[in-house]
């Protein structure tokens, strides 16, 4: 039995653990390997994806600090050719990410930016026009309700060309940044040759109440309109009333003019059948209201060259027959800012045509034209009260940068 | 006697804990393999390709043409189906001469495409590409947000499931 045993023992070979403890090192091994390899490539993959946002981020943000700063030189009025922003490795904010930034300006072709973005070893870059937009790009634009009169037609001319819309090819838009039900109204035969627009993420079939209207096209904003803010001058005095109480009288305003063609007034009120009459450049802040009786008339003088700008605070009451004779015939002549709180109140009313712009963003407009409308209103709510022809100035679009509520924007745009 | 059989063999009860202990070490064992081995596949998945890889793809190409298409237009035809407009050439092109169109299959739902095409005074002309961008779709919607547009993908392949939401600003006038 010794011995049987003895022969069992010795028939254990030895090192046989030793084997299995390596096949089992070498296989945990392997897949070791295999894992840790894959981790890694997907480590890698989120980091340059990572990388990829913060450095596309950082030449966002150059980018928009270019615009910036030119936009603030511009509302500042101190503008030049010379502003040109130029950023090295400035770095972003709560990040490891830097952008360059270098502009160019031309007269003929404006602003170019391109903005490099760089997070670690990853680049973007971002290359950019600018083009100066002004605060009438459009026909009729509001911000809640437009309301237009059966038989109203929306079109487009180009004043700098002629009068005549047909020599003009751009198409009128009328648009609100509402997207509340039946907030552009449109009666029946209303036409616009041009679009309707409604605000981001509204639905036209019901944003627009359409009653019997033709119009090319309606759609949602991709970005809401803004509404740049509108500040009157800094004008001295006289701070007296601009009044005309005599009736049948007629009065002057501007160089030489029963009144100074520069001024803050208190109001403007005018008694039945007067006139005031303007001669020349004239720019006034109207702290209170416009009051004008029946019959009477504000007329720009064309061979006094009359241009006529107005800051108005308060609201503006027109009654029967009363209205604005623009003479020059140019829309560019009569500007309206309405500088008031939300619910100001204008009611403009034109004998004949009517020639001018109103911005007045937190107003509520209604027009009553005896003839035709040129120009562009951009109101809170506006209402059209008569089937007028509403005629867009395109020659609108074209701005100085020394303009009220002028601005860059970004108008070609590219990445690499 | 006695002794040769308490050296040679076993009883039953010894026979049965081995087997039991065997077996647990077995299924030990076997448990670990075959997550290790799901774990393996799970990973090589995502890194080479699956639900997650064409979540990426489908978002790193929304991103692309979204950011260089106009904010003046666009078009939906449905939550699953959007039209963007682009310019060829950034500086050379007059118009927008170019269209983008994201949608999910009508055939094939479960498929989201990109198609390309020209544009020419804002008539769509010939179809210049179609690429498949995702498979498995489960959920596809596009929503506008001011100054751009929003996607959110939610795709589903079984092995796993993952959803993307890109915001994407358009640049362009």
């Amino acid at each position: 039995m010794k011995k049987k045993k003895k022969i069992l023992l010795s028939n254990r070979k030895p090192g046989s653990v030793l084997v299995l403890v390596l096949l089992v090192v070498l296989v945990s091994f392997i897949i070791g390997t295999g894992l840790l390899a894959l981790g890694t490539q997907s480590r890698v993959a989120s980091i340059n994806q990572v990388q990829d946002m913060m450095a596309r981020s950082a030449a966002d943000a150059g980018l928009e600090r270019a615009v910036q700063e030119i936009n603030n030189a511009v509302v500042a009025k101190t503008w030049s050719a010379g502003v040109v922003p130029n950023v090295s490795n400035a770095a972003l904010p709560y990040s490891d990410s830097v952008y360059s930034v270098n502009t160019a300006y031309d007269a003929t072709d404006g602003y170019t930016v391109v903005s490099v973005g760089t997070d670690r070893n990853r680049t973007r870059t971002i290359e950019a026009t600018l083009r100066l937009k002004g605060l009438f790009d459009n026909a009729i634009q509001c911000r809640d309700n437009i309301t237009l009169k059966a038989g109203t037609v929306i079109d487009t001319i180009d004043s700098t060309i002629s009068m005549d819309p047909a020599d003009c090819d751009e198409k009128s838009i009328i648009g609100t940044n509402s997207i509340e039900a039946d907030s552009v109204i449109l009666n029946n035969g209303v036409v616009v040759d041009g679009d309707v627009v409604v605000g981001v993420g509204g639905d036209t079939s019901t944003v627009i109440k359409d009653l019997g209207a033709t119009i090319d096209r309606s759609y949602s904003l991709s970005t809401s309109v803004e509404f740049p803010p509108v500040s009157a001058p800094t004008l001295f005095g006289p701070d007296s009333a601009i009044s005309i109480n005599t009736t049948g009288a007629e009065k002057t305003i501007g160089p030489g003019g029963d009144y100074p063609a520069n001024g803050r007034f208190s109001n403007i009120s005018m008694k039945n059948g007067t006139k005031l009459r303007v001669i020349g450049d004239c720019t006034l802040h109207l702290t209170g209201d416009v009051r004008m009786g029946q019959n009477s008339e504000i007329v720009l003088d064309a061979s006094k060259n009359a241009k006529l700008t107005i800051y108005l605070d308060g609201d503006w009451a027109s009654d029967n027959n009363a209205g604005i004779n623009n003479e020059t015939s140019s829309p560019s002549t009569f500007k309206l800012y309405g500088t008031g709180p939300v619910g100001q109140a204008i009611d403009i009313k034109a004998k004949g045509e009517f020639y001018g712009v109103i911005y007045a963003p937190d107003a509520d407009l209604t027009m009553f034209s005896g003839g035709d409308i040129y120009g562009s209103f951009v109101t809170r709510n506006f209402e059209l009260k008569n089937p007028a022809k509403f005629f867009y100035d395109a020659s609108l679009k074209t701005v100085s940068v020394y303009e009220e509520g002028a601005r860059f924007v970004v108008n070609r745009w590219n990445e690499e | 006697m006695k002794r040769m059989k308490s050296i040679l063999g076993f009883t039953i009860t010894e026979l049965i804990l081995a087997i039991a202990i065997s077996s647990m070490l077995v299924l030990t064992i076997g448990v670990v393999m075959v997550d290790t081995q799901k774990g393996w596949m799970d990973s090589y998945a995502k890194v080479h390709g699956g639900a997650t890889a064409d979540a990426m793809m489908a978002k790193a190409a929304f991103d692309k043409v979204i950011r260089k298409a106009s904010r003046s237009i666009y078009h939906f035809d449905g939550l699953d189906d959007i039209t963007v407009y682009y310019y060829d050439n950034w500086l050379a092109s007059t118009e927008l001469d170019r269209y983008a169109r994201f949608y999910r299959s009508t055939d094939t739902p479960s498929e989201m495409y990109i198609q390309h095409g020209a544009l020419e005074s804002g008539v769509k002309k010939e179809v210049t590409a179609e690429v498949l961008l995702a498979s498995n779709v489960a959920d596809l919607e596009f929503k506008p947000v001011s100054g751009g547009i929003a996607m959110k993908l939610a795709l589903d392949d079984a092995r796993e499931a993952t959803t993307v939401v890109s915001t994407a600003i358009l640049h362009n006038e």
